[in-house]
């Protein structure tokens, strides 16, 4: 049986590494002069192997900084009609949320295109970062119709939106969500623990009740590297 | 400042966005210059750059130094419920796409590609790369890698022009049944920036689908490179439809007998009638919370249970019932709610609606049935054909 090629051996060796989490997201990776030493291999046979993992995006290679490492580790799965942290709890992530802001503000005009209400009109605005064992991972913000009696009196550090939402008759049914990709601004980097200009996900969901009336808006900054985004639809 | 209590920083994005909209300002024109705009708008100017800025950063507008900053175009969605996507969905709204071929050849598949389409390395496989643009600005930069052996003679096609999906499914008979998405962030390098006319550096979009039939063949790897200040994803969502399986055992439970035994001064003739009016009670409220529900009967079944069956069945699984009364039962059903009905025999599963009956032979597979109704369940709740969900429930067992 012949022997795999050596740059293939090493290939599968990085990778199962990296799969395993030997390497944090971000870490370097070690130069190719370290691995040429570690291995006792010609430095060809080294770039043949990491070109394999930076074709599949396993280490990213950035001109003058190095070679990193970029798996995500967390797959938020998007066809699922879920809180944030309802589809982290999916992938065994247990979160804490904690509520910066809730009260009734005026709408103003961006909210209110989106809700198709007037500018002057109130809406709920809830501002909430999720952690994953203290690190800040979403910063959500969200806009709530006022067609509800109260809702300021109930925690959302405790309870799910959802769940106080269909206590009151109103079922989220219908979701359409935006998928951006952006460089985070600076006020938003400070609540994920980030530098401006790092790469997020903004993901915006205007969510329908059971009638086809808009009772959500949703604004989510998450911090990209950590997630791998996927659907399985048809 | 703690943004979400900087009013006035809100004030001004809600402003900028007004003013772009009042004044009919689209893709390339020219915002006024700050202090005029501060002016205008009646805000300090540190507060207006700071709206700018955070604008910028968002791709709702972008900064030519020296000019000042302008209306930036709507990004394309790529819309993920359409798998269809590129061509069908853009001429829809009225923007031509196009599409350049880069290169497309036979090649071997090579070890990472091999992986995903779980064939081997050796094999051949037809790697088609394409620049696909919107209005002639590309978007993005598609990489499909299909096995040579299921889509002979692929070179013949002129893929600027036709739409692959189109191709297989009118030329090869292969239908895609889903499409699996991951979706990662990421940096152009020197080679993508340019061929998608941006700066080295700027974040896009690391998309790697694979594609199979509804026979879990897997017919296409995709990776493709988008900009993220070009597009953006879409994805609809509705709430899956709850369906509820039901056999004698269960609907027992889901009347939880329980709640008979403690009733007092229930007038009714005889126990059995009584666990009956709960289960009706029961199976009305499952319909009220809009659930759909689905009977599942092995060998001879209660006539009582028909009754229920008429009144709320919306899908109907009978297992190795004699043949005569199965289709008995599914005749009954389906004059009332039943929208499906599968009788599962020995060697053939029959699919009964109401326009028409279809036949599956299954060999001598032994079926689990459990596992069977989920799947098939599965299918229906995503509003598949029920032939389709019958072919998916077996291919995955």
């Amino acid at each position: 049986m012949a022997k795999k090629a050596l740059y293939l051996q090493l290939w599968e060796k990085f990778r199962m590494q990296i799969l395993a989490g030997e390497y944090q997201y971000g870490e370097l990776f070690p130069t190719e002069r370290e691995l040429e030493i570690q291995y006792s291999c010609d430095r060809k046979t080294i770039r043949k192997a990491l070109n394999l993992l930076v074709e599949e995006s396993l280490l990213v290679r950035i001109t003058g900084k190095g070679t990193f490492v970029c798996k995500p580790d967390i797959r938020l799965s998007l066809e699922n009609l879920k809180s944030f942290s309802g589809l982290l709890r999916q992938e065994g992530v247990e979160t804490e949320k904690k509520v910066l802001f809730f009260k009734k503000v005026e709408a103003g005009y961006r909210v209110a295109k989106v809700l198709n209400i007037k500018k002057c009109d109130e809406v709920y605005k809830c501002v909430r970062v999720l952690y994953d064992k203290e690190n800040p991972i979403v910063l959500e913000t969200i806009y709530i119709c006022d067609i509800f009696p109260d809702l300021l009196k109930f925690d959302l550090n405790i309870y799910s939106l959802f769940e106080v939402m269909e206590s009151f008759g109103q079922f989220p049914t219908k979701v359409t969500e935006d998928i951006l990709a952006v460089e985070l601004p600076e006020t938003e980097a400070q609540y994920l623990n980030k530098k401006t200009g790092d790469p997020a996900y903004l993901i915006s969901d205007i969510t329908e009740n059971q009638e086809g009336k808009i009772i959500e808006y949703n604004r989510a900054y998450i911090a990209s590297e950590r997630f791998v985004l996927s659907t399985d639809l048809f | 400042m703690a943004r979400h209590n900087n009013l006035c920083f809100e004030k001004a994005l809600d402003a900028i966005e007004e003013y772009i909209d009042v004044h009919g300002l689209k893709e390339n024109d020219a915002l006024p210059a700050e202090r005029k705009l501060a002016e205008e708008l009646m805000m300090s100017r540190g507060t207006v750059r700071e709206a700018l800025k955070a604008l910028e950063c968002e791709g709702k507008i972008y900064k030519i130094h020296g000019k000042g900053n302008f209306v930036e175009a709507e990004r394309h969605s790529v819309d993920i419920n359409d798998m269809q996507s590129f061509s069908a969905a853009e001429k829809r709204e009225g923007n031509i796409p196009s599409s350049k071929v880069f290169f497309f050849q036979m090649m071997k598949a090579g070890e990472m590609v091999a992986e995903k389409l779980n064939i081997s390395s050796e094999d051949k496989v037809y790697s088609l790369c394409r620049i696909r643009k919107i209005n002639g600005k590309p978007v993005m930069i598609e990489t499909a890698y299909l096995p040579a052996v299921i889509v002979p003679g692929l070179e013949r096609y002129d893929f600027e022009e036709e739409s692959l999906y189109h191709i297989l499914e009118r030329d090869y008979k292969i239908e895609i049944m889903n499409q699996e998405l991951n979706i990662q962030l990421s940096r152009a390098s020197d080679q993508e920036a340019a061929r998608l006319e941006i700066e080295p550096g700027d974040l896009v979009y690391v998309e790697k689908a694979t594609a199979r039939t509804v026979d879990n063949r897997i017919v296409e790897y995709t990776k493709s490179i988008i900009s993220s200040k070009r597009a953006k994803y879409r994805i609809r969502l509705s709430r899956r439809e709850d369906i509820l399986m039901l056999d004698e055992l269960k609907l027992s439970i889901l009347c939880n007998e329980e709640k008979i035994k403690r009733q007092e001064g229930y007038a009714v003739d005889s126990i059995e009638d009584m666990y009956w009016e709960h289960v009706d009670q029961a199976l009305a409220q499952v319909k009220r919370n809009n659930s759909k529900i689905c009977f599942y009967l092995a060998d001879d079944v209660m006539e009582l249970m028909m009754r229920y069956i008429s009144n709320y069945a919306d899908f109907l699984i009978l297992n190795r019932m004699e043949r005569e009364k199965a289709k008995m039962y599914v005749d009954q059903a389906l004059e009332r709610n039943v929208r499906v009905a599968l009788i599962v025999e020995d060697d053939c599963i029959t699919i009964c609606s109401e326009e028409k009956k279809e036949q599956i032979c299954i060999g001598t597979k032994v079926i689990d049935m459990e596992e069977f109704q989920k799947k098939f369940l599965f299918g229906v709740g995503r509003e598949w054909e029920p032939i389709k969900c019958v072919r998916y429930a077996l291919n995955h067992l």
